[in-house]
């Protein structure tokens, strides 16, 4: 298994390229990624059942591209409500579906194996430019902040909009306007707080580390390229 | 690698959502959204490094990744029954100025689409130049023409960012034509006016969210050289519709 935290998310975006190169339809070479996958899982420990269930929460994103059923030209398998459900167009929304609810696994595992703050110093082996890399870092560690600080304010505004009135949509567009200025200012106040504090540690938008992370092994970058060599042979038309 | 079947119809699934998802646009075509993604990124990196108060600005930055990240998540209603997430950029870019903003929507998208799966891998450098780019450099510029002109906050807050979303929608419909997944005047015709209506409800948020900004935190003053790099997109896109409007594409 890759120890080294810049080729394990390497190996995971090369996976999600050739995920992506495979052709629309091909659901025995998706079949063979989807068990790629798994079995790395399994390998590093991970349940594939549970990383698979908790995927299955990015698929409303991909719902977007629902309506390909109806709309791409072909031969019909199904009526829904008098429109015809085409074979290429079902083909399609699947492909992008299963896609996305493989690409969705293969962020999680890579997470889950790497943990946020070796995540970040993978972003930085791949050679990530710093400024880039401190917003992320600073993104990271905000992001559970803004989403608690999100989820108190629209509690407080259901509480509010209790009653049978339905507000007008403009209306409700507005106050989702006031509750993400809300939220913004908020944002910006605990920036400041936290700019003021790291300034005095310090800081001066470089990264200090202990100890140098160790470079690659020659045995980790040999599995680094099988995987891509065996990820090559999934996808080639033989 | 066989190549995608191109259709004719596929812009209506991108009536809601500017995330346009892997399988849409050719392999190939997508290389070259990111062979324009990418000077983009290193432009904004060396303005944002070159500003006198780059460091200060960083977790400022950061913060308003994870707000943008966030606030993708409320949900407005569109007139006709159904709702679209705020997109942000317009606000992003009017808080923090062009460059900025550029890095930190990049940021979002990339992190959206190696977590969540919204968007694509191979078709990011497209999402980045629809929404961080051509959305982001457009609000900028419309602002600054609304300051000029001394026009209200929300006013011209509403309008900079109501062009964001059909800018962005704009580029998107080229890409499609250009990339053979669609023709132009259907894309147009399918999504120009769902987008508007969308546009109306981030113009609306938007306005608000910057007024209750600039309340608390005073205004963020645009020069014409943030507005500059805005008209040159605009100009470039103006061309690209024009000549494929004259090609019957």
């Amino acid at each position: 298994m890759l120890k080294h935290s810049g080729l394990t998310l390497g190996l995971s975006v090369t996976y999600l390229v050739w995920l992506g190169l495979l052709p629309v339809g091909d659901w025995p070479r998706l079949g063979l990624f989807a068990g790629l996958l798994w079995v790395v899982g399994l390998a590093a420990g991970r349940s594939p059942l549970r990383l698979a269930a908790k995927s299955l929460a990015v698929t409303p994103f991909s719902l977007a591209a629902l309506p390909l059923v109806f709309t791409v030209p072909g031969p019909a398998w199904a009526q829904l409500a008098g429109h015809p459900l085409s074979i290429p167009g079902s083909e399609r929304f699947l492909t992008i579906l299963l896609r996305a609810w493989l690409g969705a696994q293969a962020g999680l595992l890579t997470l889950s194996l790497l943990g946020r703050p070796r995540l970040l110093l993978a972003l930085s082996q791949l050679g990530l430019p710093p400024l880039l890399l401190s917003i992320v870092t600073l993104m990271l560690r905000y992001l559970e902040v803004v989403h608690q600080e999100l989820t108190r304010m629209n509690r407080a505004r259901e509480a509010r909009s209790s009653g049978s009135h339905r507000p007008s949509w403009w209306w409700r567009a507005a106050k989702v306007g006031q509750i993400a200025g809300s939220l913004l200012v908020r944002s910006l106040d605990r920036g400041d707080r936290v700019y003021l504090a790291m300034k005095s540690r310090g800081y001066d938008g470089r990264e200090r580390r202990l100890y140098p992370p160790a470079p690659p092994r020659t045995g980790e970058w040999l599995a680094f390229g099988l995987a891509q060599i065996g990820m090559l042979a999934l996808s080639w038309k033989w | 690698m066989a190549a995608e079947p191109r259709n004719p119809e596929s812009p209506m699934s991108l009536v809601f959502a500017l995330h346009i998802p892997d399988g849409f646009l050719p392999p190939a075509f997508c290389l070259l959204g990111w062979l324009l993604a990418v000077p983009a990124v290193l432009w904004a990196l060396r303005r944002s490094a070159a500003s006198p108060e780059s460091d200060s600005r960083v977790p400022l930055m950061g913060m308003l990744a994870a707000f943008t990240f966030v606030a993708q998540s409320l949900q407005f209603p569109v007139p006709g029954g159904t709702s679209a997430h705020l997109q942000g950029s317009a606000l992003v870019a009017l808080a923090l100025g062009p460059a900025a903003s550029l890095l930190v929507l990049s940021v979002v998208i990339a992190m959206q689409a190696l977590i969540f799966g919204d968007g694509g891998l191979l078709v990011m450098g497209w999402n980045i130049v629809n929404m961080a780019l051509v959305g982001a450099l457009a609000a900028c510029s419309f602002a600054w023409i609304g300051q000029k002109l001394r026009l209200p906050t929300a006013l011209w807050a509403f309008v900079a960012a109501w062009f964001s979303i059909e800018l962005s929608t704009l580029a998107t419909c080229l890409e499609l034509a250009a990339s053979g997944s669609s023709a132009l005047k259907i894309s147009l015709a399918a999504m120009l006016p769902a987008q508007g209506l969308v546009g109306l409800g981030e113009g609306l948020a938007t306005a608000a969210a910057l007024g209750i900004l600039r309340r608390r935190r005073g205004a963020l003053p645009l020069g014409w050289r943030e507005a500059v790099p805005g008209f040159g997109v605009m100009f470039l896109l103006m061309n690209l519709l024009l000549g494929g409007w004259l090609r019957g594409a």
